[in-house]
């Protein structure tokens, strides 16, 4: 459908630019869970990092921020500190989160459904549509990817002072988007798969 | 809107058209061809149109190939790929009956009694206007027009009748007092004929399918 290195390029200049217009709010959200040094800030996110390879061994989907605010409230009960307003904002967020999305889905699928069954284009117009559309919502996601997801990676750098919050962005966005395409490359087949890359 | 960026895709839809004209082609000049030669057989201008027919055949075989490469280029997504390769191969089945029907009256210089003619003239008739109704169902599937099955009844109505006809010639055939050997030729031959109607019932029935499965 699309070429590795094309999907993986679109999707690096997404996430990063998904971290820096749009990560700087839950960079702060995240910010405002913690009250560390460097040090701790270093082991919350070995930890998150450790705890996320341990149930991608055993081939468990893991949320990456819930490793990461684990680690966070680790570190936080070390220092007995728990920020309990900021956290119950997460807790209310994992709940809601899929439920939204289902729901979300269910109505974007019925609407786009009739639309594209009202529309009068032909076999090769609706393919080109799919995969215009295959192209657009790729991008879409890795830049809510980068938004979303850049906080997990920087913010206990940025609550530990080491980093500002566009640098943090910035820093987060360049990783991910290395991530993203080394590990797809260096990944099985299982893994393109996942992500509709033939 | 995106036409720049899907160069394949636009060459491959007028493959598909350059294909149906062929087809078009192909049978148009059987059918001339069995009718000049069904009241005078052996006739000069039999050669000469069945050549003609071979010639579209070859062209649409060249057509299939470009496709069949611009397919295995990855071009389309996965499934529509799946389907048009499909659909093509059921569609390419008719030219070769065709070209099969054409060859046993030529290599076997069949000579169809006069009690036969008008039976074998329908079975054409009704096996072709069954072929010009497919092409336009195929055309109508990959424009997404409405009517792919209204013409799918009708290719059905069509392939009953002929198959109506098929078993009356056949029974004729061996009720008449005509040389064995040359009523084993004529089965065959009706048989082939017959085998028209069925593959263009069979492809219509496939694009009524695909044409409901691309609703989401």
């Amino acid at each position: 459908m699309i070429k590795f290195w094309t999907a993986a390029l679109l999707a690096s200049i997404f996430v990063i630019l998904g971290a820096l217009i749009s990560g700087q709010a839950g960079i702060e959200t995240l910010k405002g869970l913690t009250s560390f040094d460097l040090f701790q800030a270093v082991i919350s996110s070995i930890a998150a990092a450790l705890t996320i390879s341990v149930m991608t061994f055993f081939g468990l989907p893991v949320s990456t921020s819930q490793a990461v605010v684990g680690a966070i409230i680790g570190i936080d009960i070390i220092n007995s500190q728990l920020h309990l307003a900021g956290l119950s904002k997460v807790f209310i967020c994992w709940f809601t989160t899929p439920v939204g999305g289902a729901l979300i889905t269910m109505i974007l699928y019925k609407i786009l459904a009739f639309v594209y069954n009202h529309l009068k284009i032909g076999l090769f117009g609706s393919d080109q549509l799919l995969r215009t559309c295959l192209i657009i919502s790729g991008s879409y996601g890795a830049y809510v990817l980068g938004a979303n997801n850049v906080a997990n990676v920087t913010a206990v750098f940025v609550g530990a002072g080491t980093l500002s919050i566009s640098g943090a962005a910035l820093i987060g966005g360049l990783s991910i988007a290395f991530g993203n395409s080394y590990i797809l490359k260096a990944g099985n087949g299982n893994h393109r798969q996942k992500v509709g890359i033939t | 809107m995106f036409k720049i960026f899907f160069k394949k895709e636009n060459r491959l839809e007028e493959l598909i058209y350059k294909y149906l004209e062929n087809f078009q082609l192909i049978y148009e000049n059987f059918e001339k061809a069995v009718f000049s030669c069904i009241s005078e057989p052996h006739c000069k201008e039999f050669n000469f149109l069945k050549e003609q027919t071979d010639k579209y055949e070859s062209k649409v075989d060249d057509i299939i190939e470009e496709i069949n490469d611009l397919m295995y280029g990855k071009v389309l997504i996965p499934d529509s790929r799946e389907d048009i390769m499909n659909l093509l191969h059921g569609l390419d089945k008719i030219p070769g009956y065709l070209e099969i029907v054409l060859f046993m009256m030529q290599y076997q210089k069949l000579v169809i009694p006069e009690k036969f003619f008008k039976d074998i003239q329908d079975l054409i008739k009704v096996s072709l206007e069954a072929c010009e109704i497919l092409s336009k169902q195929v055309v109508g599937f990959i424009k997404k027009e409405t009517g792919t099955r209204a013409f799918m009844n009708t290719i059905d109505k069509h392939e009953s009748h002929c198959d109506y006809i098929e078993k009356k010639l056949i029974q004729k055939i061996f009720t008449s007092n005509i040389d064995p050997f040359v009523k084993l030729q004529l089965k065959e031959l009706v048989i082939c004929m017959g085998d028209i109607s069925d593959q263009a019932d069979r492809v219509s029935k496939m694009v009524n399918i695909l044409s409901m499965k691309r609703r989401v």
